[in-house]
């Protein structure tokens, strides 16, 4: 009944951010210290969406939440191979973040949709082979493996190792193979690598039928039992990183962000391990790029304080201490160059390459909007091929057909495949 | 009354919508007590309502908190057991994990994950539900999607890595993976906790404020509703009780008599009615009561006043009430009546034949014992004071009460002493009478109309010509006395007399002795019995032979001036005194153009010319006044179709004995031929004088021009001889010297003869110095010393021609008359202007006129007195003035009064009446007697 008498000053205004990092307690605490940062700067307050693990539960509640515009955050992160699918739901930031000169250009392009910058690259990504430096050097190895073969030889001739010195559960190599967007950003690294190509050219041309592909499918599909846990085809990406910081792993495929949880005091692979570039293959290291990019909620509430909060987020100086802090690779090619970045990160060195190559680009461009049934049929296909199911030849074959059902883009001829790449 | 008026209209115009009540709310006199009582009773009833529909109203606010509370308890407890059951659910699958069982955990795990779903949908729901009330942070649903997203993922996940037997992977998982879910979940119960508590203080202090707010609210609706009730409750009282107060104070005053009493009245309700209805009572009893003290007044004043005796009784006849007169008569004092009682034996009454009255008989007492009035008894009592009997006629009245017995009577008493003294002065009158009937010839008559026998007092006896002694006869008798011609007038008039009561008849007797015939009148009255038939029929008759006789004389005398009236030549009217017209003869009828019917409309002012009104009304005022008897004018009467008629009119008055003016006799001569005449002839003789005017310059100029040349020349030749005379034989020489001589004189007589023939400057110079020149030319030729005096208004006055060469002959012929008659050396000419008239004056000392001559000249308007008089009367007429003459011993004067304003006389011949009725004739409109 009785009026409160209005506040001299307008109240704070609060905005909404969605990033995916949630999970990761390192990431979530610095993330705590930038937005107090913000707030003390712009008096802006922040509140943080949680998020799901994997990349699908992530966009399914993306969506689940833009599609109602009382429950959406004001800003959310998206994965790089999200921009065809979420620009509907962004703000053109074309005219409130011109300066995007300092990113990557190839982050920057992948955000760009019909000419609308409908995301701010915010954080860059690419699959780093993490290896035991201690137990390498113990069994005799002074260089981490250069090509898949050789990995495959000294996990086998580790795990063999640490089995026998009585730890059953060691394994030789553990990676990311449940059915999932993990599974595409692997198997995308094994066929890459051995010039299979990126599933669906740039050119359009579905190129993923081809027998360097099926080739290094099958190999990977050699490891499961072998030097990997049979129930690798059921891992995620924690799965993966919780048996290496158990210590019970030899190497991984992970993301760089992997490094500092690795790090972590309850991690046993602390100080005991180095991240490095993927092996290679005829093509060479690859490693799947990934990343995130920053949107503003079309109807947001508060755009101008939105875009406040994604240009502090992608500010250089706040980049940096994020890099320095949670080993996320910023999406600026100069901070690479700061020697104080580099003496904690060595493996940056690698991952700017691999930034600048094009072959860890996974087929989200041209696949647009259907990217996503793209990688499903892709997953399925390769962990069929995993699990035995299938050979890979045939369900490299059926696939092809299927992608071509899905996109309506033809198939390359079979001598396109870039062997020779 | 204004209040009263207003209020009246107020009611008239009844409206009922709410405004207009509470309008009239606004003064609550306007309402009824009812409508009053009512309008508080329900204004209270209204405010208790709203008090406990706001008490309600807040009760149900705080219910609307506890709801909230209640909502919260229920989200807070939704959330727990999310929070527990997902603690349940990992270490359900953590023991799981322990024991390896992957069909086991399978199952379960389905179990679990389903259970936990729903938990986490009926966290939703307690989530979303109450949103409306509490802004909730947009992160906690999001939360809870997360979880109910992202667990079953981990469940999924768990199952995946179960069933390919990955012990470690699982445990790690629910370690490193699933423990992080319970730390959202827990996240979640705090932000729950803590916005749950926030809300629950905020609703309790609602609630608390709400309390207060009740209290607060209910204390004040009951003050306030106290408060109303109390003013209106007040005012409403009020209104009831001062009007009442009032109307007790009025009624009070009423009863102690005081009529004057009036109660204020306001409003329109029942005791404004009752105020109104108080004050008409009043007003009217007020009238009531003064009529009736006025009545009683009148009344005391009437029996105060009265000349009659008048005393009230009681039954045992003591005097209660009594006047002065009662006093008066009875001979007592007030206070010996007022002890007094009319039964008391001591009093001295006599009966009518001067018996002793008992005391039973007196009308008091007989009334009293009756109860009957007792009327007009005649009595005599003694006066106790002067010791003398009196006359009194005495009535007493009963007065009844209730019961039918008599309680008062009233007694009147009148002194009829003087009138018994009248009626023997009248006795002795009677006898008077007789006689003087006797010398007026004058009898009377008694005829007894059922037996016809007739008596007539010795007058009438020997009126009749009966032998002496004669005083009775029958009806027959009188009538063989009346002349055969008249007997029939006479018994009408018996008839007339017998009808009406009372008549009279003229008629011609022969008397019975001497045969002489005698003119008498009779005057009868009839006497009625009680069933109106005639008894008795008594009368007087006289001899008024005398007057018949004179009355004939009167009547042919009038039948001989009505023939005269009527064939007069001469037109005759009478007039009253206020100027009407009685009656006139055809004569006069004629010359004013009136019919004789139409005289009552008129006055003379009417008929008479605009122009001669004032001169008719002021003559004819004179003759009211007493002032003259007889007067005679000219006037004009002006016809009713506009024709004017001249008239000379001699008025005489007629008066009373007392000098009063009964009427007057206006005899009108028409005069207007003659006047017509008259002016002809006036226009005749001015057009003569005129041509005489010319003809004269025409021979002066000619005389001039050629006989005074020719003299003049004439005379030269002669000079001439007279200078070469020598020459001449001595005879001639002489001759021709006395030729000049002659010549030299008639050149000067010619001269002069010329001048008096005509002025010769008068056209060039103007009259005055025309005047001037003739005067000093006349003075030389005449050796008269004449001075000249002109006024200066009049030198600056320009004249009409005709009126300077009137003027300047008048002079002329003035002078020439006092050279030649007035043996005077000097001679003065006065001329000056007084009110618009011109008086030219010539004045000499010589011996005057003769005295009979003046009056010869003065009466005959200078006729009489030669041509040169004559003439000068003439010409001066002709300019509208007159000539006067007057001598004395030292001078004497001819004066011509001429006014200023000149109007030429134009006479055509063919309209005579048009120029009369147009014209303004001037004659002396009155000779003096």
């Amino acid at each position: 009944m009785a009026c409160h008498a209005t506040a001299p000053a307008p109240a704070p205004v609060t905005i909404t951010l969605l990033d995916p990092g949630w999970l990761d307690k390192q990431f979530l605490s610095w993330r705590a210290h930038e937005e107090e940062e913000f707030t003390r700067e712009t008096g802006i307050i922040v509140k943080d969406f949680p998020a799901p693990e994997t990349a699908i539960d992530q966009l399914a509640l993306l969506r689940k939440l833009l599609d109602n515009p009382t429950d959406a955050p004001d800003v959310f992160a998206i994965d790089v191979i999200w921009p065809a699918m979420t620009a509907q739901y962004s703000l053109n930031l074309n005219p409130y973040l011109a300066d995007t000169a300092q990113d990557f250009p190839n982050l920057v392009a992948n955000d760009t949709i019909d000419g609308h910058l409908i995301a701010m690259p915010y954080h860059a990504d690419a699959g780093l082979l993490f290896y035991r430096s201690d137990l390498l050097r113990e069994y005799g190895y002074h260089l981490p493996p250069a090509t898949w073969d050789e990995l495959e030889k000294m996990a086998a001739h580790i795990q063999k190792g640490e089995r026998a010195k009585g730890n059953q559960q060691f394994w030789g190599y553990v990676w990311e193979g449940a059915p999932s967007e993990g599974l595409t950003c692997n198997a995308l690294e094994w066929q890459a690598s051995e010039g299979g190509g990126r599933i669906i050219e740039s050119d359009g041309k579905i190129s993923v039928n081809n027998p360097a592909a099926v080739h290094s499918w099958e190999r990977a599909a050699r490891w499961v039992g072998s030097i990997s846990p049979p129930s690798v085809i059921a891992y995620r990406e924690w799965d993966a990183l919780n048996i290496w910081r158990a210590g019970n792993a030899a190497f991984m495929r992970n993301w760089p962000t992997a490094y500092s949880t690795s790090q972590n005091s309850d991690s046993a692979a602390r100080n005991k391990f180095v991240a490095t570039v993927l092996p290679s293959g005829r093509s060479g290291h690859v490693g799947t790029l990934g990343g995130a990019s920053l949107s503003v909620f079309r109807n947001s509430h508060h755009p101008v304080e939105a875009v406040a909060l994604v240009r502090y987020l992608c500010r250089r100086d706040v980049e940096r201490g994020r890099s320095m802090a949670t080993s996320q690779p910023s999406v600026m090619p100069a901070l690479y160059d700061i020697p104080e970045v580099v003496r904690t990160f060595p493996h940056f060195a690698d991952l700017i390459r691999m930034f600048r190559s094009p072959l860890g680009v996974r087929p989200s461009l041209v696949a647009g909007a259907r990217y996503e049934q793209v990688s499903h049929a892709y997953f399925e296909s390769v962990h069929s091929v995993l699990t035995k199911q299938k050979p890979a030849a045939q369900a490299a074959a059926d696939l092809e057909q299927e992608l071509i059902r899905i996109t309506g883009l033809p198939a390359s001829e079979q001598g396109t495949a870039k062997h020779g790449n | 009354m204004g209040t009263e008026s207003f209020s009246r209209s107020s009611q008239s115009s009844p409206r009922s919508s709410l405004l207009s009540l509470l309008e009239q709310a606004r003064r609550p006199r306007q309402l009824n007590i009812g409508a009053r009582l009512t309008l508080c009773f329900v204004t209270i009833v209204v405010l208790m309502i709203a008090s406990h529909a706001f008490t309600l109203w807040q009760f149900d606010q705080v219910r609307n908190q506890e709801e909230r509370i209640h909502n919260l308890d229920l989200e807070s407890h939704a959330v727990l057991s999310v929070h527990a059951s997902l603690l349940i659910l990992r270490d359900k699958l953590e023991d799981l994990a322990t024991s390896g069982d992957s069909h086991r955990f399978a199952e379960e795990s389905a179990t679990l994950r389903r259970q936990f779903l729903d938990d986490v949908e009926r966290a939703d729901r307690a989530l979303r539900t109450p949103s409306d009330l509490l802004a909730r942070d947009p992160t906690m649903l999001s939360a809870l999607d997360t979880i109910e997203s992202a667990l079953p993922a981990q469940i999924d996940a768990l199952s995946d890595l179960a069933n390919l037997g990955d012990w470690p992977a699982v445990r790690l998982r629910l370690q490193n993976q699933v423990r992080p879910l319970s730390s959202l979940t827990s996240m979640l119960v705090e932000k729950v906790d803590l916005e749950v508590a926030a809300e629950q203080t905020r609703t309790q202090q609602a609630i608390q404020r709400q309390e207060k707010r009740v209290f607060l609210m209910h204390a004040l609706t009951a003050l306030f509703t106290l408060i109303v009730a109390a003013v209106l409750g007040t005012v409403v009282t009020r209104s009831i009780t001062q009007p009442l107060a009032q109307l007790d104070a009025g009624a009070q005053a009423l009863a102690l008599g005081d009529f004057r009493q009036r109660v204020h009245v306001e409003g329109a309700d029942e005791l404004a009615t009752l105020g109104r209805v108080f004050n008409d009572a009043t007003l009217r009893l007020s009238g009531l009561y003064g009529a009736l003290k006025t009545s009683e007044e009148r009344f005391r004043t009437v029996v105060a006043a009265a000349p009659v005796g008048i005393a009230v009784l009681d039954s045992n006849a003591s005097i209660q009430i009594f006047n002065p007169k009662f006093l008066e008569i009875v001979g007592v004092t007030a206070e010996q009546a007022a002890s007094m009682s009319l039964a008391d034996p001591a009093l001295h009454v006599l009966r009518e034949d001067g018996t002793p009255c008992p005391t039973v008989e007196r009308p008091s007492q007989r009334a009293i014992r009756t109860g009957k009035p007792v009327l007009n008894v005649a009595l005599r009592n003694f006066h106790p004071a002067t010791g003398e009997r009196r006359w009194v006629l005495t009535s007493a009245w009963p007065i009844l009460g209730d019961d039918g017995k008599v309680q008062q009577a009233v007694v009147t008493l009148t002194d009829i002493t003087e009138q018994k003294q009248v009626e023997e002065e009248l006795r002795a009158g009677r006898e008077l009478l007789d006689q003087a009937q006797r010398a007026a010839h004058m009898g009377s008559f008694d005829l007894d109309l059922q037996s016809n026998q007739v008596s007539w007092s010795p007058e009438l006896s020997e009126l009749f010509g009966f032998p002496a002694g004669t005083s009775h006869g029958t009806h027959k008798d009188w009538e063989d006395l009346i002349l055969p011609e008249d007997l029939a007038q006479a018994q009408a008039s018996v008839s007339e007399t017998l009808r009406t009561g009372e008549s009279r008849a003229e008629y011609r007797i022969r008397r019975k002795n001497d045969g002489e015939i005698r003119w008498v009148e009779s005057r009868g009255r009839v006497f009625f019995d009680t069933s109106l038939q005639p008894l008795r029929m008594v009368g007087l008759t006289m001899d008024i032979t005398g007057r018949k006789q004179a009355e004939e004389a009167l009547r042919r005398s009038e039948e001989e001036f009505h023939i005269i009236f009527e064939h007069a030549a001469i037109g005759m009217v009478l007039v009253d005194p206020d100027g009407h017209l009685l009656r006139c003869n055809p004569a006069f009828c004629s010359i004013v153009g009136y019919t004789e019917p139409e005289l009552p409309s008129l006055t003379f002012e009417k008929i008479s010319h605009p122009e001669d009104v004032d001169l008719t009304r002021t003559m004819y005022r004179e003759v009211v006044r007493g002032k003259r008897d007889r007067y005679q004018i000219r006037k004009r009467y002006v016809r009713p179709n506009g024709e004017v008629r001249s008239a000379r009119v001699t008025v005489s008055a007629l008066r009373t004995n007392d000098g009063k003016l009964k009427y007057c006799v206006a005899m009108v001569e028409d005069i207007t031929s003659q006047e017509l005449a008259e002016h002809t002839l006036l226009q005749m003789s001015e057009r003569l004088l005129r041509i005489q005017e010319e003809e004269q310059r025409r021979i002066a100029r000619e005389v001039h021009d050629s006989t005074s040349q020719e003299m003049t020349a004439l005379t030269l030749n002669l000079g001439a001889l007279m200078a070469v005379r020598r020459s001449l034989p001595e005879n001639a020489q002489k001759q021709v010297a006395e030729s000049l001589a002659l010549a030299k004189r008639v050149a000067r007589e010619i001269r002069t003869f010329s001048y008096l023939l005509h002025p010769p400057m008068l056209n060039e110079l103007g009259l005055w110095s025309a005047m001037q020149m003739f005067v000093e030319e006349f003075r030389d030729r005449s050796g008269l010393r004449v001075k000249v005096e002109i006024s200066k208004e009049l030198k600056a006055t320009a004249l009409h021609p005709n009126q300077e060469i009137a003027i300047y002959r008048f002079v002329q012929e003035a002078l020439a008359n006092v050279h030649r008659h007035s043996g005077s050396e000097t001679a003065a000419v006065k001329a000056h202007l007084r009110d618009r008239t011109i008086e030219v004056a010539v004045i000499d000392t010589g011996h005057g006129f003769r005295s009979d001559l003046l009056k010869e000249i003065q009466a005959s308007s200078g006729f009489a007195g030669g041509v040169g008089i004559s003439g000068m009367h003439e010409r001066i007429g002709y300019i509208g003035g007159r000539v006067e003459f007057r001598s004395d011993e030292d001078e004497t004067t001819v004066a011509a009064i001429i006014p200023l304003a000149y109007q030429a006389l134009s006479y055509d011949e063919t309209q005579p009446s048009v120029a009369l009725r147009a014209s303004t004739i001037r004659f002396p409109l009155e000779t003096p007697e």
